[in-house]
């Protein structure tokens, strides 16, 4: 094209020169997952290392109880308390090389026998909650956005109300209207889907005023693009032209704030957990940390992070099903 | 009117595709309704191309998207007539519409990159037509995409159909946008634009499918703001301007004879055919010389730029080598202007860079008025930016798009003190008033100086990017495409505030364009560059009237001129 500008055509060369192969670019996300998983855990560790208070009184049952000083030193020496701070860092992570996350200082427990079971219950909450973040912001996008000035303002306006709600507060309005009042879903516990329908929504309800104002945006850039104008002028419908086209480019910032919103999920479940009942690693967290169980927070911290890791590659991959341009093979010109 | 709705089955080739009376068209807007298309009269028989020539803003397109139906919710169309296919569109429903567009009215936008889902292959978008027009079977389909796709010009349908628009060339992208208007072989082809940012020569093989379908018994609706282009396809042009149609008559006609002055005007404006020193507009301005803010100590003996042996080569995928710009040297003689012509890919967009000592070549020299600013003479090491710095203000840059280089946050008087203050010369007072002054020398009126950038229109927006580049009195200007966005009339105006500037300030300009015509107007000396290499150079003169190498001729061939100009340029080519 000979409309381009003095920056863009010199800009073209360089980006064909940088793009990788797959395998290079595999072995750089791996070398940079496992660092951020790295990071996490150490940060973790010597912040509540660091914390005033002795994890032996922990150990030994609070602040409450009056161990004497030979059972004291028995815990520490027992648990490697004794050691110095960087040789107990050294071996934590040695025996997270070997899959092994230590034991519990309230449960006396392998740690994974404690969360193991948390982390399903959490996984689905967030997933669900994800869904119905996206089928909320969807309906919408598609329904209100370029219809019309009232239509728009009302979905604007929804967007922020519901990006503004805590999630807590939802959470109870949901268990009021619908478990107490209506009698439709369960108030509490963990009883298959009609029970995960409420926590999930309050967890949803929030995120979908933030994606919905994202896709809100870029699909109003799209809609006025010409080539909406042209695919009208096949004689494709309204409706039609939003799905198969506006959509497509609409979700795109979408998809990379719901990398960030699964990470932020599972970590705000805690809200969900707590309101109805519900097992899960969010719960698990904040005993662990009123409880000074140092295993147990490193383990959930552990493992939300690698949730966000994975959830980043899941998201890297669709972003480039969804746009086969970012796809270096997909642009061969 | 009713019994017009129910002759659709009756209609046969003599019957006119378009025929409209008086059509208005206006916006509702919060500021009160917009006027856009005003009495307009327009007919159409198959087999006959018709073009709607006029400037941004005239209504042009406005009236062609009425005839698709899709112009924005806002548009209240009235008219005594407006029949299309034996239809009374003013009565359609949107799903009557819907029944037309694609299958019998194809519709064509400016440039296929935007106008076709970047997501999406060019198949599916061909597709996407036979199937909202129902045509079920999956192999009938994609039988027929090819052949759409064939019938367009473009090689190898089978890899093209599963490529992006991004992927492919602009000529066989711009095809493929035809294609996908025409698949269902429509009996109206609209086509708004449809070679406006194409190189010479795509344009030329662009229009010439144009006509293919016009020859196919199709009717032809041409819009473009260029005479030049749409003298060779149509058979009849109305001239917009305003929302009305001021002149309309057989092309021959209006062309060697047009009567009314907004005609006369566009006809003058294309500097396919003048050479330089000739007016493209009316009036001439006179440019007071101030006092200057700092001294250039750049000589003005020496040649204004003098390019050596320039090599540039990037990486590309593969571990491969790609020369941009190869073994390349020119003169720009103080005072003159050095035109470089090319199409997309030949390598002046990389020259230009490294003449503004921005991009590093991997060999060869560039001196500013005779110091040196690229490259030493021995050939090795580079200048210093140190060195290079205080003589940057002496050479400046004009783009194609003004507007990505302004920042939106400020005022048109902050955008010229900025470049000011950049150089920090004088105190702010002296600052504000060159700025004003500036204003004054490129024809912009001194009340837009607390307006934003965003607010002007596009031949301001340029005027203002000229008076920003002037604002450190610059020894060379680089003209990077800066009127290839610009209507033929506001390209005129622009390209005749340049000449006065360099003729009362001395400037040298080194002008980028692919487009011939406008190289031609304003150049002393010429620069043809394909793939890097320069493939023939010389006086303007020379170059054109005798070219000797084939690119070259080519180049020339594909360049649309008026027929009756193309006459007069051969006898007054000489007078410069």
């Amino acid at each position: 094209m000979s409309t381009k500008s003095l920056d863009s055509l010199s800009a073209a060369p360089r980006t064909t020169a940088t793009a990788g192969t797959a395998g290079r670019v595999i072995a750089q996300r791996t070398a940079g997952s496992i660092f951020v998983l790295w990071a996490a855990v150490t940060l973790t560790f010597f912040v509540l290392r660091l914390t005033p208070g002795d994890p032996v009184t922990a150990i030994l049952g609070g602040a409450g109880s009056s161990p004497s000083p030979e059972t004291v030193a028995a815990v520490r020496a027992e648990y490697g308390l004794d050691q110095p701070v960087l040789v107990q860092y050294l071996s934590y992570l040695g025996g997270l090389l070997r899959g092994d996350f230590g034991v519990s200082y309230i449960f006396k427990v392998p740690v994974l026998e404690i969360i193991g079971p948390q982390i399903l219950p959490t996984l689905q909450l967030a997933g669900l909650a994800l869904v119905f973040a996206w089928i909320i912001a969807l309906a919408f996008t598609i329904l209100t956005v370029g219809r019309g000035r009232v239509l728009d303002g009302v979905g604007r306006g929804i967007e922020v109300f519901f990006a503004s709600l805590p999630q807590f507060w939802v959470g109870i309005m949901l268990a009021v209207v619908f478990a107490v009042t209506l009698g439709w879903f369960p108030v509490a516990g963990n009883d298959g889907f009609r029970s995960l329908v409420l926590p999930a929504l309050s967890l949803a309800i929030p995120l979908a005023g933030f994606i919905a104002q994202v896709t809100r945006s870029s699909f109003e850039e799209v809609l006025a693009q010409p080539f909406i104008l042209s695919a009208r002028a096949r004689g494709l419908s309204d409706t039609l032209v939003r799905i198969t086209h506006a959509l497509r480019h609409a979700i795109l910032p979408g998809l990379t704030l719901s990398a960030w919103a699964v990470g932020s999920l599972v970590s705000s479940a805690v809200v969900a957990e707590i309101i109805f009942a519900r097992p899960g690693l969010g719960r698990s967290l904040v005993d662990a940390i009123t409880n000074r169980d140092l295993p147990v927070t490193l383990a959930v911290v552990f493992i939300i992070a690698a949730v966000y890791i994975l959830v980043n590659l899941v998201v890297d991959v669709l972003y480039r099903v969804v746009d086969p341009r970012t796809n270096p093979k997909g642009s061969a010109a | 009117m009713s019994e017009k709705l129910t002759r659709r089955a009756g209609i046969t080739e003599q019957q006119p595709l378009l025929s409209i009376d008086t059509l208005n068209v206006s916006f509702t807007t919060p500021r009160g309704t917009m006027d856009v298309v005003k009495d307009v009269s327009l007919a159409l028989v198959p087999g006959r191309a018709l073009a709607l020539v006029g400037e941004s803003g005239s209504g042009k397109t406005v009236t062609a998207r009425t005839l698709v139906g899709l112009n924005a919710s806002n548009a209240h169309v009235t008219a005594d007539q407006l029949d299309v296919l034996g239809h009374d569109a003013t009565r359609l429903s949107e799903r009557q519409w819907r029944g037309l567009r694609g299958k019998d009215i194809g519709y064509v936008l400016q440039d296929a990159l935007v106008s076709l889902d970047p997501l999406r292959t060019v198949g599916q978008e061909i597709d996407e037509a036979l199937r909202a027009h129902g045509v079920r079977g999956k192999a009938e389909r994609t039988e027929r995409v090819h052949a759409a796709l064939r019938d367009a010009g473009i090689p190898d349908p089978e890899v093209r159909a599963g490529q992006r628009s991004g992927e492919l060339s602009g000529g066989l992208r711009q095809r493929a946008l035809i294609a996908q208007a025409t698949v269902l072989n429509p009996r109206l082809v609209i086509a708004d634009e449809p070679t406006t940012a194409l190189d010479a020569t795509v344009q030329a093989q662009i229009l010439e499918l144009l006509g293919s379908l016009k020859e196919q018994g199709r009717g032809l609706i041409f819009i473009s703001h260029d005479l030049a282009v749409v003298s060779h396809l149509a058979d009849e042009i109305a001239v917009m301007q305003h929302g009305r149609i001021v002149e309309t008559g057989r092309a021959s006609e209006v062309l060697s004879n047009p009567r009314h002055d907004y005609t006369r005007q566009l006809i003058d404006a294309i500097p396919s055919a003048t050479g330089k020193g000739t007016r493209l507009s009316a009036g001439r301005r006179v440019i007071v010389p101030t006092r200057p803010l700092r001294i250039s100590a750049v000589s003005t003996e020496a040649p204004a730029l003098d390019a050596r042996n320039l090599v540039k080569t990037y990486p590309s995928a593969g571990g491969t080598v790609r020369t941009v710009v190869d073994n390349v040297s020119f003169t720009l003689p103080a005072g003159k202007t050095l035109g470089i012509v090319g199409e997309s890919g030949s390598g002046k967009s990389t020259t230009a860079r490294i003449a503004l000592g921005l991009t590093e070549p991997d060999s060869g020299t560039v001196t500013l008025g005779g110091l040196p600013w690229v490259g030493q003479p021995d050939g090795t090491g580079t200048v210093s930016e140190q060195i290079r710095r205080p003589h940057r203000p002496d050479i400046q840059l004009v783009n194609q798009d003004p507007l990505s280089s302004f920042d939106p946050r400020f005022s048109v008087g902050r955008v010229i003190t900025d470049a000011l203050d950049a150089g920090s010369v004088g105190t702010p007072a002296d600052r504000k008033e060159r700025a004003a002054e500036l204003l004054g020398q490129v024809g912009l009126p001194l009340d837009l100086i607390e307006r934003r950038p965003l607010t002007l229109s596009g031949g301001q927006r340029q005027r203002l990017a000229i008076a920003r580049a002037l604002a450190l009195h610059p020894k060379v200007l680089l003209l990077d495409e800066p009127v290839s966005a610009l209507d033929v009339s506001i390209q005129a105006q622009v390209l005749d505030l340049l000449a006065d500037l360099q003729e009362q300030l001395g400037l040298s300009y080194l002008f980028i364009s692919h487009d011939l015509g406008v190289i031609h107007h304003v150049s002393d000396d010429v620069l043809v560059l394909k793939d890097g290499r320069v493939v023939e150079s010389g006086t303007a003169q020379s170059l054109f009237t005798a070219p000797t190498a084939d690119y070259t001729r080519n180049l020339l061939a594909a360049v649309p001129s008026l027929p009756t100009r193309a006459t007069s340029t051969a006898l007054t080519g000489g007078t410069q």
